[in-house]
């Protein structure tokens, strides 16, 4: 009768064990989480961010507060996440410049020293666009001008960002030599082409569109790998024989060290974010964009690629 | 254009638009006069809040916080000699010796009154001229940019009149200052002394935090032992009526409110500059076209009067280019157009076609929360006088605190709670060498626009300068700067020989 | 180029200095004050207060983001207060009224800007789970 007592009892605290483990796993979150933005708000990350949280809440169950840290192109909010308890409850929402940051030297850390998780959005509607004051109606014709006389034509780009990437990844595809200089932040770059002074950008369509549709602006392609529904009268560069391609991901990553299970719930709860149809709406309309879902290992694939390629291409990059 | 203001007023004009505006102002003033708090961070901290209401709703609340915001920031300046926010730098100057002679409500009521004159001026300007502007603002490229700050830089140097070299100083060290974090153009760091935090590099609200209230802190403690009448700040109230100071008195600043306004206009207009800069500009040409410059500094209206004028103009020109073209301003206007995308709203050239309710309800909301400002202010100033009757050694501490609340807000990082120390420490420095704090100030914003320009129009014309003496726009600040100093030399030259 | 343009600077920066000094040197010459021994307890005593005046701001900052917000302020708002009592107000009476701001604003400010406005001021050790 004992044996089978203690037998009773020890089978007993095993389920409740057991049923401890697994509840463990699943039940967070158990309290408010948050999402840590590294650019003030209002800008494009800060809104996906937004946007992501909030319908990801009814899925979690769970408050997401979003705090703003800026600085150091958003190397400053990633270390503080980096820094962070692996506890799930301190996210970080981020892009591709933490790639770039990386190779250009601002940031010592990269993707490896996080958990990243999913990918919400992967923004490929870069275009090309000229001033509409400028004689070029087809990147043929830039490229022609441009052979002509080299470090003539002056392309708007931010040092260090993504619109300087991809102006050298333009010469070097082109094979042509433009006079790459560094306008300030997005207004300023903007500002410069539309005055004429200078005659080149490259920019995400949601950023250029007012001055598209404005006519103070002329698209020359896209920087999709394939047409973009939402623009489909712009041919891409590849279309036109430039094999030229920009993207770039946003997604969200934890702290290194956490519990797999946790990362694995939130990339799919992210992934029927990603499948909403409202979500979809609203990214569209506020940034002509649409959002597209990337797993943990599609994600850590395509930084690792985009990691080792702007290694390899420092001079990309870096003004030399 | 009627028509489109019966659209935006219907928009704006139902009564949760009227509470909302109304508490923007509020909030915005209250930011705007405990220093360390600003218009830039009470619009941060709002921005969030916007996202659940409509837009026009949305953009009437940071609109309000705006001019709240950089209007309140001169109560603290008069009364307490540290300024609420940047924009009220110049105000210091006049507004605390006034304070020290008794005429503190009139220093507060003009500059109130100077204020709203600011605002409305400039939203008569945007209502009427704003794309055209736009597009003139746009022309201001690198080799433009730099003239104008070479220009903001000797004007600035003849601000210090005691000692040239000393306001020297203190300008380039603000430059020197300015220069620590990301290099503007290219990605190096610079002084960044391996620290993560530096990387940024001093934020502007900390440093005039330290700068100014420390130091006002720490000399009240060296004096406050002896001090009987150092206690309270005086204010009379008694005999004072209305707004404090004569219609007459009001009249006879009408030149320096106009040209003061335009100042502030032109400079807010210029994205990249605004109020910041234009209160200390305003404030300069100010004392030079004055007929008894000597006596700016010992507390006269003209100064309070320019600068508040010029930093209230400077809203509604920052929102030219925002509104016309969708390029921001400066810092608030950008978070303004961050606001205004999430709501799914291209803010570019066609935004008067295709959201003419939007804009006007804009219009509108600014000039409800201006003259919303003027009744608050008005009706405030007994209780500001009162608040600041408090014995000293309860205030200013508690200032200090805010100071710090606000300068941890900045990026939610302690490292601007140490800039305010380390910049307390300069300043008492200062004070102890009677070196001149503004200077520094007018430095550490100008310097960077100084030198990215400059770099970026080498990049431009590749190394050469010659383009920089093509343009016409910046030939004209370059003649200015040269009149500038030709001037103050000169005036210089004749003192010294009189 | 950036060193250039710093190297530039440095050398203004000498100038000035070096015409600072000078000028300094001549301002200084014109000061003569006979100072009896009460004034000079006085200002020794006040420069001790500014000395201690810094060191707790020091102190507050570095401890902020260890003890939180609300424990540094209100240590910090009952040192800084104290060393701005002139010798005329009663040490004694004021002490109340300085404990009293200087527990309950810090604590209303951090829940406002918490709760109001999403800022979250250092908690310090407990206050993180509390509120």
């Amino acid at each position: 009768m004992k044996k089978l007592a203690i037998l009773l009892a020890t089978m007993m605290l095993m389920t409740i064990a057991f049923a401890a483990c697994a509840s463990a796993d699943t039940a967070w979150p158990e309290k408010t989480l948050e999402l840590l933005v590294p650019y003030n708000a209002g800008g494009d990350t800060d809104f996906h961010a937004r946007k992501l949280a909030e319908y990801l809440e009814p899925i979690l169950g769970q408050k997401i507060i979003i705090t703003n840290v800026e600085g150091g192109s958003g190397s400053i909010g990633m270390i503080d996440v980096m820094e962070s308890e692996p506890d799930g409850y301190k996210m970080l929402y981020f892009h591709e410049s933490m790639l770039t940051n990386n190779v250009v030297g601002i940031c010592e850390y990269t993707h490896n020293d996080l958990d990243v998780c999913a990918a919400s959005v992967v923004d490929d509607s870069y275009v090309l666009a000229v001033g509409a004051q400028t004689p070029y109606m087809t990147l043929d014709d830039l490229v022609a001008a441009a052979k002509e006389s080299p470090d003539e034509i002056a392309f708007a780009a931010s040092s260090g960002g993504y619109s300087y990437y991809l102006a050298r990844l333009l010469e070097e595809t082109t094979g042509i030599d433009l006079n790459v200089v560094d306008a300030g932040g997005t207004g300023a770059r903007n500002s410069a082409v539309i005055s004429g002074k200078m005659q080149v950008t490259a920019h995400v369509y949601g950023g250029l569109k007012a001055y598209i549709d404005s006519g103070d602006l002329r698209v020359l392609c896209a920087l999709g790998e394939e047409r973009n529904s939402l623009f489909p009268d712009i041919p891409t560069a590849r279309e036109l024989g430039y094999d030229m391609v920009g993207g770039r991901a946003y997604f969200l990553s934890f702290p290194k060290g956490t519990d797999p299970e946790i990362i694995s719930k939130m990339r799919d709860a992210i992934e029927q974010v990603c499948q909403n149809e409202q979500f979809i709406k609203e990214t569209q309309e506020a940034y002509m964009t649409i959002p597209s879902f990337l797993g943990t290992e599609e994600l850590k694939a395509r930084l690792d690629n985009n990691l080792a390629f702007f290694w390899a291409n420092t001079h990309l990059l870096i003004e030399e | 254009m009627l028509e489109s203001f019966g659209i935006g007023l219907q928009a704006i004009a139902t009564p949760l638009g009227i509470l909302i505006i109304l508490l923007g102002t509020i909030v915005g003033i209250v930011f705007g006069a405990v220093p360390g708090l600003s218009a830039t961070t009470a619009i941060v901290l709002c921005l969030p809040l916007t996202y659940k209401m409509s837009s026009i709703n949305g953009m009437a609340l940071l609109i309000s916080l705006f001019i709240g915001g950089i209007s309140g920031g001169l109560v603290s300046a008069i009364l307490t000699r540290i300024p609420g926010t940047p924009s009220s730098v110049a105000t210091t100057w006049d507004g605390y010796p006034m304070t020290q002679k008794g005429e503190g409500i009139k220093a507060l009521g003009i500059g109130i009154a100077a204020s709203f004159f600011g605002t409305i001026f400039s939203i008569i300007v945007l209502i009427i001229a704003a794309p055209s502007l736009a597009r003139v603002a746009i022309q201001f490229g690198a080799y433009e940019y730099f003239a104008v700050a070479v220009f903001s830089i000797t004007m600035m140097a003849s601000l210090s009149e005691k000692s040239m070299s000393k306001g020297l100083i203190s300008g380039l060290l603000g430059c020197m200052f300015a220069t620590v974090g990301m290099d503007p153009v290219g990605s190096t760091k610079r002084y960044t002394l391996g620290i993560r935090s530096m990387m940024s590099g001093f934020n502007i609200l900390p440093v005039l935090v330290g700068l100014f209230a420390v130091c006002e802190i720490i000399s009240y403690i060296g004096k406050a032992r002896d001090s009987k009448g150092f206690e309270t700040v005086e204010v009379n109230m008694s005999g004072v009526k209305g707004m404090g100071f004569t219609l007459r008195e009001f009249w006879g600043q009408k030149w320096n409110l106009l040209r003061s306004a335009v100042i502030g206009c032109i400079i807010g207009i210029l994205p990249g500059i605004g109020a910041s800069t234009s209160n200390v500009m305003a404030y300069t040409v100010a004392k030079k076209s004055s007929k008894h410059p000597e006596k700016f500094g010992t507390g006269i209206i003209d100064g309070i009067v320019a600068s508040e004028a010029a930093n209230n103009a400077s809203i509604g020109g920052a929102m030219v280019p925002l509104l016309a073209l969708g390029i921001p301003g400066d810092s608030v206007t950008a978070l303004l157009l961050g606001g205004l995308t999430m709501k799914g709203i291209t803010a570019g050239p066609l935004l008067f076609v295709q959201n003419v309710d939007l804009v006007y309800s804009i219009f509108i909301a600014m000039v409800i929360a201006s003259v919303l400002m003027l009744l608050i202010e008005f009706y405030g100033l007994r209780v500001f006088a009162k608040l600041l009757s408090l014995p000293k050694y309860y205030m200013l501490p508690v200032i200090f605190l805010f100071c710090i609340i606000g300068a941890y807000g900045v990026h939610n990082n302690i490292f601007d709670v140490w800039t305010v120390l380390v910049f307390g420490a300069v300043g008492f420095l200062f004070s102890k060498l009677d070196i001149p704090a503004s200077p520094f100030i007018l430095g550490f914003i100008i310097g960077p626009l100084a030198e990215a320009n400059l770099r970026r129009g080498l990049m431009l014309s590749k190394g050469s300068f010659i383009p920089f003496l093509q343009s016409p726009i910046a030939i004209v600040f370059f003649v200015l700067a040269i009149i500038s100093v030709a001037a103050s030399t000169y005036s210089n030259y004749r003192k010294k020989n009189a | 180029m950036p060193r250039l343009y710093g190297i530039v600077m440095l050398l203004c920066a000498v100038v000035q200095l070096v015409t600072g000094i000078r000028q300094y040197r001549k301002d200084r010459k014109t000061e003569d004050e006979p100072v009896d021994s009460n004034v000079k307890r006085s200002r020794l005593l006040s420069s001790r207060n500014v000395a201690l005046g810094f060191l707790v701001i020091f102190l507050y900052v570095f401890f902020m983001k260890s003890l939180g917000f609300c424990i540094s302020s209100t240590i910090m708002l009952i040192c800084l207060s104290n060393l701005m009592l002139p010798s005329t107000v009663d040490r004694k009476k004021a002490q109340p009224i300085i404990i009293l701001i200087a527990i309950v604003l810090p604590i209303l400010a951090y829940l406002f800007f918490k709760k109001v406005v999403f800022m979250a001021l250092p908690g310090g050790p407990f206050l993180n789970d509390i509120i």
